[in-house]
């Protein structure tokens, strides 16, 4: 085997291409880790990956009971689907965030006494959720199918959808990921941001009663649905699936804002573990 | 010869944090600067210099804390150097702690996998290193058992076998091998051994000294972040240890052991040093059966009558492993005004491997209680590691013999004599509690009994047979001056049984015995001003051996028969 010389200085500037570098590198452990993630994920649960879909199943029968039985709101056609094509990628977004987010401490021990890039525990996390995700929303869309729902070409823009989704997600990750360790409330933030972050998305709503009004000299429409990254991508998902046509415009700006969060989010990771081993 | 590790100029600071300062109050003070958050930096490595070779292993020694496994650290690359550089050539693997690198919920068999890849090992090369990993780490009825079930030995046989058989280029050991049973350690001994001599490099972190010694070709000694020593591990280590023992007397009223100094009179003891009696050389880590020769002054500021010196080997959790002092042996001895030479050879050493602490005492034979001066661990005494095979925490020499037939030895009615088991032997405590002044068989007895005594069977319940040499131990009070000795020959024969007796090493008197009646023997004593602890001993010149006489089974050479044994 062929031995590397590693030189390093702790300089002051590191470069997000030592990132895509080392990917390749350790691709194996990159690999093991999403392996592991996977595994340790449903380990001991008797249903397995089942829970993948019971979970938004059973989500789904809470909001169709609340929402369309008990609530007074206009009733939407088709809300299974409705809700589904939305919540199934929400939830991928919740669990992914929330796990690279605890990646770093949870993984002290490994920090603390094997060197590889760190960068790898968040990123592994979140590639094991979008694994996850795939899987069940392809399993949804075969259900769908027969229903006459989801069968437009617009379909094809899904995958697209989904690299968005992940590269937003990767940067929300790695700069949570960071800085809880610095900080452990930011878990708790976020537990309630979340909560918040998915009344503000229209998941199990249409942005159609979102009111058109202003709000501080503010239209809470093009607020909401402009900014809210998560906004863009569950319509994108929910339009091509159930009414098959893609909002480009929107796709674009979020498309802006997931590129830079990755490569802030890339940045600060950097810069902050090379302290994570005293930190822990 | 290329350099496996170097380091430059490697600094390291690490931030005590405060807890206070981690509270919102804390924080919220901190923002409008009421309170500065308080950071107290430290640095744990400070400005090292040091090459590896290729294929040298180095041995990292110091304190706790001195920052040994910051240097490890450092090397794995968990953590950056705060300044300087730190380069290494090829794969470097750490053992830096149990488990590192371990998954809990997954097998050994997917943390194996795991490991290697945390190495860049690719999957193939990982398929074909696994049965051997496997066979090493034992764990082959565990392997698809997820690892949080196992226990700590398995743990470190697990990491300890991915770590040799994935061929690190450079390996990182830290400590790591104080766990596991002692077969397995020195399995894995042997393998170091190998890597060692295929080339590789290792650095070493332990606490054991003599480990060190034998493995390592170079020793590094870190005190608080910088390079006290660097050199031979010989040197080093005794440099090392010098220093132990000099830093542990100086805080010895704050050993864990609670052990304080006592007295602040007439006497103090000074200046100890140890060294190995065969080659005369100052040493302080030894192999079990090797002897010590301990040397200490005595600083009088009067003339003393009646002094005793003692000894106390204590291993490092505390636990008393052996006593002496000149109060059995040597009987008070007088000290001249000034300086006072006092030797005492110890050995050879039947301790285990470990480290012990000796404290030495100095009281008047009157009264132990009221010392002149008693030095709690004044020094350490490092024990390594016996021959292979041997374990415990006391090393006794052992001859073993199978003859697979009886000898014609054994069929011999004259027969060496056989130990009973029953012996009554070792006394439990005859120096610090007052021994009594009669000496009743059956009452007590075994407490101030030394070796060689035999219960004796279809006798009455208070008398003992000695064997050719039996010990007790005695007490003679001021104003007493004889030694009375309540005894009988064991079985009938034609001649006299003749004995000697000695007190503390000094022959007082022979005597015979002729019949199976109880007698009173009694011997003059000299007067003593303080009461005396004595070791007597009876010597039987002429033993009998029961079967002598009628074929009997019992082949015991048995002396006198005692009843008592008093003071007057």
């Amino acid at each position: 085997m062929a031995s590397v010389v590693i030189k390093r200085r702790l300089a002051p500037a590191r470069q997000a291409v030592g990132t895509v570098r080392d990917l390749f590198t350790y691709g194996d452990l990159l690999r093991n880790l999403v392996v592991r993630d996977l595994k340790v994920r449903y380990r001991g649960s008797v249903l397995g990956f089942g829970w993948s879909l019971l979970n938004p199943l059973l989500m789904m029968g809470v909001f169709t009971l609340v929402f369309q039985v008990l609530a007074n709101i206009d009733p939407i056609e088709r809300y299974p689907f409705f809700l589904l094509a939305a919540l199934v990628p929400w939830l991928f977004t919740q669990h992914a965030i929330t796990s690279a987010m605890r990646s770093v401490t949870s993984n002290a021990q490994l920090i603390k006494k094997v060197y590889f890039p760190r960068e790898l525990l968040p990123i592994s996390a979140i590639l094991a959720s979008f694994i996850n995700f795939i899987l069940a929303y392809a399993v949804f869309w075969l259900v769908a199918i027969p229903f006459g729902v989801g069968t437009s070409i617009a379909m094809a823009l899904i995958p697209l959808n989904m690299l968005l989704h992940l590269v937003f997600v990767l940067g929300l990750g790695l700069l949570l990921a960071s800085v809880n360790v610095f900080l452990r409330d930011t878990e708790h933030i976020v537990e309630v941001g979340l909560l918040a972050w998915f009344f503000l998305t229209p998941i199990f709503y249409a942005m159609s009663i979102v009111p058109n009004a202003m709000f501080l000299g503010l239209d809470i429409h093009r607020w909401v649905f402009t900014l809210n990254p998560m906004a863009t991508l569950v319509t994108n998902y929910r339009y091509a699936f159930m009414w098959g046509f893609f909002p480009i415009r929107h796709t674009l700006v979020t498309g802006v804002i997931a590129i830079g969060l990755l490569g802030v989010g890339l940045w600060l990771f950097r810069r902050l573990s090379a302290r994570f081993a005293e930190e822990l | 010869m290329t350099t496996a590790i170097e380091l430059r100029r490697v600094r390291k600071r690490f931030s005590i944090r405060h807890e206070a300062a981690r509270t919102w109050q804390g924080m919220a003070l901190a923002l409008i600067g009421r309170q500065p958050i308080h950071h107290e930096n430290f640095w744990a490595i400070d400005n090292i210099d040091l090459n590896v070779d290729a294929g040298e292993t180095l041995g990292i020694i110091g304190a706790n804390g001195s920052g040994k496994t910051t240097i490890l650290k450092l090397l794995a690359r968990t953590i950056e150097p705060t300044s300087g550089m730190v380069s290494s050539q090829g794969k470097v693997f750490g053992l830096l702690e149990l488990g590192a690198g371990m998954h809990p919920d997954l097998t050994g068999r997917e943390n194996i996998f795991l490991n290697g890849s945390f190495l860049g090992i690719q999957r193939s090369e990982m398929r074909r290193l696994y049965n051997r990993i496997v066979e090493f780490a034992e764990l082959e009825r565990f392997i698809d058992t997820p690892v949080r079930h196992y226990s700590s030995g398995m743990f470190m046989r697990l990491g300890f076998a991915i770590a040799i058989n994935v061929n690190p280029d450079i390996l990182l050991i830290d400590e790591v091998l104080a766990v596991g049973d002692a077969s397995f350690v020195a399995k894995c001994y042997e393998a170091l051994a190998e890597i060692k001599a295929s080339g590789r490099t290792i650095v070493f972190v332990s606490h054991d000294p003599v480990q060190v010694r034998r493995f390592c070709d170079r020793v590094l000694w870190i005190e608080q972040g910088k390079i006290r020593s660097l050199g031979d591990p010989r040197t080093v280590i005794h440099e090392y240890l010098r220093n132990v023992r000099q830093t542990t007397s100086q805080t010895n009223s704050t050993s864990s052991h609670k052990l304080t100094e006592l007295g602040g009179g007439k006497l103090r003891i000074e200046t100890v040093r140890a060294s190995d009696a065969s080659t005369g050389m100052e040493s302080y880590s030894y192999l079990p059966g090797e002897t010590v020769r301990l040397e200490f002054d005595l600083e009088s500021e009067a003339y003393l009558e009646d002094v005793i010196v003692g000894c106390a080997v204590r291993r490092s959790d505390g636990l008393l492993m052996h006593e002496t002092s000149t109060g059995t042996t040597l009987g008070p001895s007088a000290v001249q005004p000034g300086r006072t030479r006092v030797e005492c050879t110890l050995g050879p050493l039947p301790l285990g491997p470990g480290s012990y602490q000796l404290s030495l005492g100095a009281w008047p034979a009157l009264d132990r209680l009221q010392p002149f001066h008693i030095w709690p661990n004044a020094l350490t005494l490092f024990v390594g590691k016996a021959a292979a095979g041997t374990r415990g925490i006391a090393v006794v020499p052992a001859q073993w013999h199978i003859s697979t037939a009886p000898s014609i030895d054994q069929l011999q009615p004259n027969a060496t004599p056989i130990l009973q088991p029953d012996m009554v032997t070792e006394p439990s405590g005859p120096f610090w509690i007052t021994p009594p002044e009669t000496l009743v068989m059956g009452e007590r007895d075994d407490e101030w009994l030394g070796e060689g005594w035999f219960p004796a069977e279809n006798w009455p319940p208070n008398v003992r047979w000695t064997a050719p040499r039996a010990v007790a131990y005695i007490r003679q009070d001021v104003g007493q001056g004889a030694l009375v000795l309540s005894a009988c020959r064991p079985v009938h024969s034609r001649s006299a049984t003749q004995a000697r007796v000695s007190l503390s090493g000094n022959h007082i008197a022979t005597f015979g015995l002729h019949g199976m009646d109880f007698e009173d023997v009694v011997i003059p004593l000299e007067p003593v001003r303080t009461p005396l602890t004595h070791e007597l001993i009876i010597e039987v010149e002429t033993p009998l051996v029961p079967n002598d006489l009628n074929l009997e089974s019992d082949t015991r050479p048995l002396g006198i028969a005692v009843r008592s044994i008093r003071v007057e």
